[in-house]
């Protein structure tokens, strides 16, 4: 009985998983047409900086889909965790904890991925910007590539930084 | 063989150098080879490996995209350059040449911090690894 119940279960969760994940494609089609026509849009208004628009929203819809995509691995660890019961304060702490360990390591591990992308785009965008007699293009291909390091480390070292002010506390 | 095939087979032998130093370039992807927990993973790494994955393929499309079109990018920066010294050569601008100099030089440096660009990622991640830490202290106050 109970392991039929838990097969209809999961056949339930797999294809709630299925429309979702045909929704969040649905959903990041629409999203990523309706960003790339209002930036066109921006661009033949003559508005200066529409590639950066377009890049800072972009990525959350990407990243979006990537959620979607591994949604039952990530649903799976978050079920494991709420399933593992819960007595008392501590064990309460224990739960939060590991989920916030989950997204933790979610982010941290994918943070060298956006650091190569963001150094390789900012070349790029100094190389069209050369192409076009933008003047001081080196130096603010230097401070644009300070600033994405600079900003990956912190990312990286966060959970210590944190560290310390608690500690600090 | 004419002038016109030696330059054109400058140009290929060019292009076939650039695309061997990408091609040794490429399988330094920090995304994926320099990850932080990869030595001592911690408890629960194994649910959030799809999303890392699923993300670490996605940047690697579009750093190839990036580094790609900057080849192409390089090509007509570098054209354009010669070409803006030959009209400023022509019409007897004293500081044309150099400023076309300047662009390529520009030009050519960009463009190996483009193809380096994983490369330097790669060195940053690796210093930077053995201070990463994902598991959160709970503090007694």
């Amino acid at each position: 009985m109970d392991l039929a119940r838990s097969t209809a279960l999961v056949a339930v969760i797999a294809e709630v998983m299925q429309w979702a994940g045909g929704l969040g494609a649905i959903y990041f089609t629409v999203a990523l047409v309706t960003t790339l026509a209002q930036a066109h849009v921006g661009a033949i208004a003559g508005r200066t900086g529409v590639l950066v628009e377009l890049y800072e929203r972009a990525i959350p819809i990407i990243v979006c889909l990537a959620v979607v995509a591994s949604a039952a691995a990530l649903g799976d660890a978050v079920g494991r965790w709420m399933t593992s019961g819960v007595q008392d304060a501590t064990g309460a702490v224990a739960l939060w904890r590991g989920l916030a360990e989950i997204v933790v390591q979610a982010v941290l591990m994918t943070v060298g991925a956006s650091l190569a992308v963001g150094f390789a785009s900012g070349v790029l965008g100094a190389q069209l910007s050369l192409l076009g007699g933008q003047p001081g293009i080196l130096s603010a291909l230097a401070a644009r590539l300070m600033l994405v390091v600079l900003t990956g480390v912190l990312t990286l070292l966060a959970v210590r930084l944190a560290g310390l002010v608690i500690g600090l506390v | 063989m004419n002038k016109r095939q030696k330059r054109g087979n400058a140009w290929r032998r060019l292009a076939i150098l650039l695309t061997l130093i990408l091609l040794l370039v490429s399988p330094a992807m920090p995304a994926q080879a320099s990850n932080p927990q990869q030595d001592d993973p911690p408890s629960g790494s194994a649910s959030v490996q799809p999303l890392v994955e699923l993300v670490t393929n996605v940047a690697r499309l579009f750093i190839q995209f990036f580094v790609f079109s900057s080849v192409a990018v390089f090509a007509v920066s570098v054209a354009r350059g010669f070409w803006s010294a030959q009209i400023a050569n022509l019409v007897g601008s004293p500081m044309g040449v150099s400023q076309a100099w300047l662009n390529i030089i520009a030009a050519v440096f960009i463009f190996i911090l483009a193809v380096m660009s994983t490369t330097f990622v790669g060195i940053v991640f690796d210093a930077v690894r053995n201070y990463v830490d994902t598991s959160i202290p709970i503090p007694q106050f």
